[in-house]
């Protein structure tokens, strides 16, 4: 697994990473405005992305909140939020 | 050891027989995650114990051939009640968690009233939301019981006389749409020819120790795994699919740790595991143990089956562990796979001979643009004819027709649907001579080449994503709710080939809909499916009021829309389209 990321970039730049690796895409690919359900994550890669962000951040997260903040942006933000 | 299974009366006979000749060995596992030192087990004399005690108590209080709806979660009291009901002659109805979504609960509310059990057995937490449910559609009188625990003491011996061959022993919901769910009637004969056919056509017996994620009120985590497990008295150690989803490499530390030999699981989670697993995670891993890895329940993918045979070489897998295996709910689950140790037949087909309209078959090719399919072995027990889906005459090797099955395991029909099961259970051979007319129809379409059975796609409309089945009727209800410029206009749902299967979704709009709204409608069909059904859904193509073909009586016309699709004959106001979609689109186009 990656280094545990600190700040909002990095946590923004992890994140990225995650989804396209999941995607199997290149970073560039990824749209952090669009919705993560336009980037192409289904419920087995929301689950897969829970696992990533609770093994590399600890924080415990469902996909229903993933759906609810529906952007890599706004995920992003509201992980700080939990983290802190 | 005695393992002719033809022999026994019931499901309940053969288990209680194995459990006294096992007692002493693990039955069942609950792995509790790599970081746990001890999981939970039960012994076959303590797993028999608790089942008799559940059965005894069960039949104090229901009669013989009552349904019992068994809505639990992957744990103890799953197993037990399960086998409770199979020894007290009560049709166990296995069916989803309800709680964990709207549409699960939606369905196991519809599974209710379609089968009206006496008993629901859930857990606490799910309870509420289970009898509100069904509170309303007015089934007050289905009791609502948290499943509790088995109880002290050696169990009394059971009253009535025990099922025979012919007893419904279990009603399996796995097909037809959420508001419409079609159940298969199994028999105590069906299970049991299940398990002695899987045994025979795969070499699994005994000697080997299972190990799954899969859900149990799935037929191939069932019957596949659990079931068999059972009646051979051999190990068995299962987790919950959330956790193989939220952590695949999970269900690989779980086989290792216990030395598994057999397990299962569709197509998407060995791709998963490809993706999913780090190099380092892979580095701990064994899994020289592995026997057979069967792969089915969805479409065999050649190129991710294969990635994971070679990601995992490293880690002691065998090449020839992974094994695409083909079976249905209409036959208790086993239809055909290879036998432990030979490696699958892949074959690269002309793509253009396959999909012929006219007189389509298996051609081998060697050039490029050849599609890899796999054979899934010869079955066992069980008579396959590819027919003529138009004609219902019996198909020569190489050519591609619908599957029809015949063997012991296939179900007696669809409970409560006399019409619906002669068409599917009850089908003739026109040139079959005396045929007594009881071919099952699969609805899947394939070839015999050389004995071995191949899949190469569907004749039914069902969409089957991430190894569940899905209906197109159900996700174009959901698409027409979700937007008021759907809502009273067409849309229809067919799966297209990019290889590997993508779900498109062709709807009307409102002719007063403004373009620049197009793209934030498709956007929210994309999203809210996806996260109701949660299957991918990005490929929305908007099209003019009356594009959608329909029959006479109203009925959506799927396929007609794939090929008008795939030919580029749709003429969009708009399109959301994936990459690997618009490939084929250009492709069709040249």
């Amino acid at each position: 697994m990656t280094r545990t990321p600190r700040t909002a970039d990095d946590i923004r730049a992890w994140l990225i990473g995650r989804v396209a690796h999941h995607m199997e895409l290149p970073a560039t690919e990824i749209d952090s405005e669009a919705s993560l359900t336009e980037n192409g994550l289904d419920s087995v890669h929301a689950f897969a992305l829970c696992g990533d962000i609770e093994d590399a951040l600890g924080v415990a997260i469902e996909p229903p909140q993933l759906w609810d903040v529906d952007t890599v942006t706004l995920l992003t933000a509201y992980l700080v939020d939990l983290a802190d | 050891m005695r393992l002719d299974l033809d022999a026994y009366r019931n499901v309940g006979d053969a288990f209680t027989e194995r459990a006294a000749q096992c007692s002493e060995r693990t039955a069942v596992t609950f792995f509790e995650g790599s970081a746990a030192q001890d999981h939970e087990s039960l012994s076959f004399a303590e797993l028999a114990r608790r089942a008799g005690v559940r059965a005894a108590a069960l039949e104090a209080r229901l009669a013989p051939g009552d349904r019992v709806l068994i809505a639990l979660p992957t744990c103890s009291g799953f197993v037990e009640v399960y086998l409770a009901c199979l020894l007290a002659g009560l049709v166990a109805v296995p069916v989803p968690v309800p709680g964990g979504s709207a549409t699960a609960t939606a369905r196991v509310a519809a599974i209710a009233e379609e089968c009206a059990p006496r008993l629901a057995v859930t857990t606490g937490p799910d309870r509420e939301a289970l009898v509100a449910f069904l509170r309303e559609r007015g089934l007050d009188d289905v009791v609502v019981e948290g499943v509790g625990e088995a109880g002290p003491g050696e169990p009394p011996a059971l009253v009535r006389r025990s099922p025979d061959r012919d007893a419904l022993a279990v009603l399996q919901y796995s097909s037809g749409s959420t508001g419409m769910p079609k159940g298969v009637m199994l028999t105590h004969g069906n299970v049991l020819a299940n398990t002695a056919a899987l045994g025979e056509g795969s070499g699994v017996g005994p000697g080997d120790s299972f190990g799954i994620w899969l859900p149990l009120h799935h037929d191939m985590g069932l019957f596949g795994q659990l079931t068999t497990a059972l009646l051979f008295g051999a190990p068995i150690v299962l987790m919950p699919p959330t956790r193989f989803v939220r952590r695949p490499v999970e269900w690989l530390r779980m086989m290792d740790r216990f030395g598994t030999t057999v397990t299962a699981a569709p197509n998407f989670a060995y791709e998963l595991c490809v993706r999913a697993v780090s190099d380092e995670a892979l580095d701990e891993l064994d899994l020289s143990r592995l026997r057979i890895a069967f792969n089915g329940s969805e479409p065999v993918h050649v190129p991710s089956m294969t990635a994971f045979s070679k990601r995992f070489a490293r880690a002691g897998l065998k090449p020839e562990v992974v094994s695409p295996a083909y079976g249905l709910a209409e036959a208790t689950v086993y239809t055909s796979t290879n036998r432990i140790g030979v490696p699958p037949t892949i074959l690269v087909m002309d793509p253009r001979r396959l999909e012929a309209a006219e007189r389509p078959e298996l051609v081998v090719t060697s050039s490029g643009d050849g599609r890899e399919i796999t054979g899934v072995g010869t079955p066992a027990r069980m008579e396959v004819r590819i027919v003529d889906p138009a004609t219902c005459r019996t198909l020569p090797d190489g050519a591609v027709g619908e599957i029809w099955l015949h063997g012991a395991n296939v179900g007696r029909g669809f409970w409560n649907r006399p019409d619906l099961s002669e068409k599917v259970f009850g089908v003739r051979l026109a040139d079959g001579g005396d045929d007594p007319g009881d071919w099952l129809r699969t609805g899947d379409r394939g070839a015999v080449v050389a004995g071995e059975l191949f899949i190469t796609g569907r004749i039914k409309e069902m969409l089957i994503v991430n190894g569940r089945n899905l209906s197109p009727h159900d996700l174009e209800q959901e698409a027409r709710a979700t937007h008021p410029a759907l809502t009273g206009f067409v849309g229809a749902v067919f799966g297209v080939a990019a290889p590997e299967e993508r779900i498109v979704l062709a709807h009307e709009v409102d002719p007063r809909t403004r373009a620049e709204d197009l793209p934030g409608i498709a956007a929210a069909v994309t999203r809210r499916l996806t996260i109701e059904f949660g299957v991918p859904m990005r490929n929305v193509v908007l099209v003019r009021r009356g594009t959608v073909l329909r029959t006479t009586s109203g009925k959506i016309q799927r396929n007609a829309m794939r090929e008008l699709f795939l030919a580029g004959g749709l003429a969009p106001l708009h399109a959301e389209l994936e990459p690997g979609v618009r490939r084929i689109l250009a492709a069709g186009a040249a």
